[in-house]
């Protein structure tokens, strides 16, 4: 399989694990009005999950991209862009709730935490893997 | 914290976590671009040049022509280190991981031993391992295990999840003694009769079964058959990471991450484990070229592999064209473990081969081909 193409699956978890949560942590430093265009940073465990699967999206993007056919300078962006969602993440969390209700209206503590550790767990894995 | 000043804050973090990320822990793709050359420069800068120098930590390259004059019959050169920065310079003494040309070589012992009569090709492998749990199903013969028409997957299932998490994590997905290897064959099935598919735990049965009926272990079995008399002396088998040649080449990917050898003594035979240099491949080539070396009847084809290749004992048989256009049949095996890649190949008519070595996961097929087909000897 080339080369490229094995790497446009990194950078496509990339785009859905970090590029695009990334706007929402924007939304959330601004604190502006919620736009239905744009992803929403809904609450601490979804901050915490963010920037736990960017991480891993980073980690597998390193392991998993042709770096000797693509300039390192885009992993340096992409290190930049992760950065951003993890350390947005923490400075969003105070004006953040600790849990907010879905779209439906549900509160669902043991599944949002769940979900978030397991992100945590994740990313640890791939990142020790490495080392 | 007012929001905007929030924003540059996490803004400015970022970039500066970022900057520093790519310096400490970046990737770093390895390159042949002035990295060290020992051995023909020559053919060193022929060999860069074919295969691309991004991604390639260290290349050995032995060229044969058995046509040329003595002092010109074996062209050996080496680009590149045996591991990161400030690491020894690779030689054409230096091992590296075979990969799948085991396999090659353990077609030659096949060949060997069915030559002296210890076994036959149409013998079905079952008899070969009694008491394992293969003895009984075993029914495809061993010319159909040399030739992958065995039955068998190209892993058991069980190696499938190790080998699927060892592509990210770098590590060694083989494990297991010959026993364990012959007992998930037995799982899978080896019922003979297939189509061509390529089988990596075929290949390990095989020589396994050989070993058995030798009555001794296949590194060291393959050492008396094939490696002493073609006097092969730095190549080795390596069954745990202890046994790993402390000067060979490290293996590494492409983009820059370094990952374990492969080592596991059920595997051996199918290529983990197994390393050489470019001077012993080049002595065998020279006598597989000059027909003494053992066992070189499995350089002759026995059946179809695919639309446009036919297979010997492993050894793999195709046509390919060289710049001028002229058809060369190329008996060739290759190999690639997570961080080597390797080839060997011999234009039998016209008295050459090649040997490709090299830290990378690029394939260097075509290099090696391009080698081939441009010749040896100077102008």
């Amino acid at each position: 399989m080339p080369d490229l193409l094995v790497a446009a699956l990194p950078a496509g978890l990339f785009v859905v694990w970090c590029l695009l949560p990334g706007l929402g942590t924007v939304r959330a430093l601004l604190d502006s009005e919620p736009r239905r265009a744009l992803p929403l940073l809904r609450d601490r465990w979804q901050a915490l999950e963010q920037g736990a699967t960017a991480v891993l999206a980073l980690a597998l993007l390193a392991i998993m991209a042709p770096w000797h056919l693509v300039p390192v300078a885009l992993w340096g962006l992409a290190a930049a862009a992760t950065a951003f969602v993890a350390v947005g993440g923490v400075l969003a969390a105070p004006s953040l709730p600790r849990l907010a209700a879905d779209r439906r209206g549900r509160l669902r503590p043991r599944t949002r935490a769940l979900s978030a550790l397991v992100a945590v767990a994740l990313a640890a894995l791939v990142v020790l893997a490495q080392v | 914290m007012r929001p905007r000043p929030r924003l540059a804050l996490a803004v400015g973090v970022s970039v500066l976590l970022g900057v520093g990320a790519t310096a400490l822990v970046g990737p770093a793709p390895p390159t042949l671009a002035d990295a060290p050359v020992t051995g023909d420069a020559d053919l060193a800068a022929r060999a860069v040049e074919a295969l691309g120098p991004e991604g390639v930590r260290a290349l050995s390259v032995a060229v044969v022509d058995t046509t040329a004059p003595p002092p010109e019959q074996v062209r050996l050169a080496a680009v590149g280190t045996t591991a990161g920065a400030g690491s020894p310079p690779v030689d054409p003494g230096t091992p590296f991981e075979t990969g799948s040309v085991a396999k090659a070589l353990d077609g030659l012992l096949l060949a060997d031993m069915v030559d002296r009569g210890e076994v036959r090709l149409d013998e079905r492998v079952g008899d070969l391992v009694p008491g394992s749990p293969l003895a009984a199903d075993g029914e495809a013969t061993l010319q159909e295990l040399a030739t992958h028409r065995s039955g068998l997957p190209r892993l058991p299932r069980s190696a499938l999840l190790p080998a699927l998490m060892s592509r990210y994590s770098g590590g060694d997905p083989y494990s297991g003694a010959p026993a364990d290897l012959l007992e998930d064959a037995a799982g899978a099935g080896a019922p003979g009769g297939a189509e061509p598919e390529y089988s990596n735990l075929g290949a390990a049965v095989l020589g396994q079964a050989l070993a058995e009926r030798a009555g001794r272990p296949w590194p060291d079995l393959l050492a008396e058959r094939v490696l002493d008399p073609v006097g092969m002396t730095s190549t080795s088998v390596a069954t745990t990471p202890a046994e790993v040649p402390v000067e060979g080449a490290e293996p590494v990917r492409a983009n820059g991450s370094e990952v374990e050898p492969w080592t596991a003594a059920g595997w051996a035979p199918a290529g983990v484990g197994p390393w050489s240099t470019a001077e012993d491949l080049a002595r065998l080539a020279t006598a597989l070229l000059e027909a003494s070396a053992p066992g070189a009847r499995a350089l002759e084809p026995v059946t179809e592999h695919s639309e446009d290749r036919e297979i010997g004992l492993h050894w793999i048989v195709s046509s390919e064209t060289a710049g001028d256009g002229g058809e060369h049949v190329v008996t060739w095996h290759n190999g690639g473990t997570a961080g080597s890649r390797t080839f060997v190949g011999l234009d039998r008519q016209r008295g050459r081969a090649v040997v490709v070595l090299a830290s990378t996961d690029r394939s260097v097929d075509a290099a090696a081909v391009e080698l081939l087909l441009q010749g040896a000897t100077r102008a």
